[in-house]
């Protein structure tokens, strides 16, 4: 059945829209207008809404080189694979795996040349394994030369795990600072500064390390017997590390 | 036919006939200007056309001394070339003759100027590679920007030196004196800054931090315990500068030294003591501040 109040109905929507018109111009006093600006106040802010790098649930590979800047026996370089879980935006867990680089430092080197001391003796680290976690506590952009934006993360790292030295496996702590420079949403360049401490053997034994070519406190130049890698006695060691590589995201 | 389907009959007819009445906001543009806001993008543009860069003219008026510092300011954002001719947009045709911009910046405002400015940085840091000997000091820096992106910066670095285990312990075990390993007291020098590198950051999505990234590149001279004393030095350095408010801002430098010097020989050493290259890795961490108060924005 025809409803008559729906016909009443849409005959007035028609009526009121022919006759609909702009609402007029209000003429406000200057004096009684906004002199000054206020920002407004945000219960929950947000400074960024969409992010061009969304590492939240991927995974990142890559490769790294690194010096051991603290270190004054064995070679500082080493080499590197990581592998990171970005958990969210905020957190990341990986694992990190270095092998070190044979021979001895420059320091060391030095030290055979000039008085005799062969610190090939002492036992060196081999590789490192440990399982890494990153607290991206930044995440920004920047322009270079203001000809392109690239995005970067501030990160704090700990980590923890194992170094193998050539006689004995040590756990080990490390904690750091680090920063990604993404060129492309999936490629970036990671540096990393980290603290290690652990257990390791002291490389300055007495009597050991001798190889008879210095003379000059060792009369007859004999040299010392060569000690096995377990005489060494252990201490607590720091070290500062310095790391670049290159990941890849996914 | 029923009532009903009258009524829409009816209905039908009375939203036709308002539509006729019913017309569009007066038209000034005839055919030919239409013909040319079609073509707008297939007309070659010429270049000494520029768009008008903020045509209000209801602008407060600045001082001399506003004016020139904020032109300078946006000739270095920008770069933007020659200057625009008197053209103004009247009409919408006219809007075919702009040409797009010869430069678009990536960003335009930097909320902690530097521009004719200098800038005092104080930190503590320390020696990140020196095996031997924990180096822990202070840094204190005194720079004047020409620019947003280049500047020159004296540099002063103060350490303290003291033996760590390893020096001890090839004293007491191998007889050695490792306090005449080379190490560095202090470093004075010179350096030219370039700060190419500009972005902000987000703080857990809470807040917004923009800053800074530098090189420096310089020389001096470095403190030691050498023979020679004080001896030339290279200097590279990298940093970032994160802005607290406009003349207030967190920095850290990481700064690369590398000279020469001939160590005093050793009790046990046989020969002649020999000039080596060293190299400091300095990471220091502080606070800069900037004056005099920015003058723009």
């Amino acid at each position: 059945m025809f409803d008559i109040a729906k016909t009443f109905f849409f005959t007035m929507v028609i009526f009121v829209s022919v006759f609909a018109q702009a609402a007029t111009d209000v003429e406000v006093p200057v004096d009684e207008l906004a002199q000054e600006t206020v920002y407004p106040v945000f219960d929950n802010s947000v400074s960024l809404k969409n992010r061009n790098i969304k590492d939240s649930e991927t995974f990142d590979i890559g490769i790294f080189g690194g010096l051991a800047l603290t270190e004054p026996i064995s070679n500082t370089s080493k080499a590197g694979l990581v592998f990171n879980y970005h958990l969210n935006e905020n957190h990341s867990i990986g694992l990190l795996f270095a092998k070190n680089s044979n021979g001895l430092s420059a320091d060391a080197q030095g030290l055979k040349k000039d008085f005799g001391l062969d610190f090939g003796r002492a036992p060196y680290m081999e590789y490192s394994l440990m399982a890494d976690y990153n607290f991206k506590l930044y995440y920004g952009k920047l322009s270079l030369t203001k000809d392109g934006v690239m995005n970067t993360s501030l990160y704090l790292s700990g980590a923890l795990g194992a170094v193998k030295f050539v006689h004995k496996t040590y756990p080990a702590l490390a904690v750091g600072v680090g920063e990604r420079f993404y060129f492309s949403k999936h490629f970036s360049l990671k540096v990393d500064l980290r603290f290690y401490a652990h257990q390791a053997p002291i490389p300055f034994k007495a009597g050991a390390l001798r190889d008879g070519s210095k003379p000059t406190d060792n009369p007859g130049g004999v040299a010392d017997p060569v000690p096995s890698y377990g005489s060494f006695s252990e201490r607590l060691t720091y070290t500062t590390n310095l790391e670049i590589g290159l990941n890849y995201l996914f | 036919m029923s009532f009903k389907k009258l009524y829409f009959v009816i209905l039908s007819c009375g939203i036709v006939g308002f539509s006729f009445l019913a017309q569009a906001q007066e038209q000034q543009l005839d055919d030919q200007e239409i013909l040319n806001i079609e073509n707008i993008y297939k007309t070659e543009t010429p270049k000494a056309m520029q768009p008008r860069q903020a045509p209000a003219p209801e602008i407060v008026p600045k001082s001399a001394a506003e004016t020139s510092s904020e032109t300078a300011e946006s000739e270095n954002q920008t770069a933007v070339a020659p200057a625009p001719k008197n053209q103004r947009v009247e009409n919408l045709t006219d809007l075919n003759k702009l040409s797009p911009f010869s430069e678009i910046s990536v960003i335009q405002k930097k909320f902690l100027p530097k521009t004719e400015r200098f800038q005092i940085y104080a930190g503590g840091g320390t020696t990140t590679n020196s095996p031997w000997f924990l180096n822990m000091g202070l840094k204190v820096n005194l720079g004047y920007h020409f620019t947003e992106s280049f500047g020159v910066e004296l540099s002063g670095l103060f350490l303290s030196n003291s033996e760590r285990e390893v020096a001890k312990e090839i004293r007491d075990n191998n007889l050695l004196q490792p306090e005449k390993f080379i190490n560095t007291k202090s470093y004075v020098g010179v350096d030219l800054v370039w700060a190419p590198i500009y972005g902000k950051l987000t703080m857990l999505n809470k807040h917004i931090i923009p800053f800074d990234m530098y090189f420096s590149a310089g020389g001096g001279t470095s403190s030691t315990n050498s023979q020679e004393g004080s001896v030339p030095t290279l200097h590279v350095g990298v940093g970032q500068i994160f802005a607290i408010n406009k003349s207030m801002a967190f920095r850290w430098d990481y700064s690369w030294t590398s000279f020469q010097a001939t160590p005093i020989p050793d009790k046990l050493a046989t020969g002649v003591a020999e000039k080596n290259s060293y190299n400091d890795l300095i990471l220091t961490a502080g606070f800069s501040f900037f004056f005099p108060e920015a003058r723009y924005r």
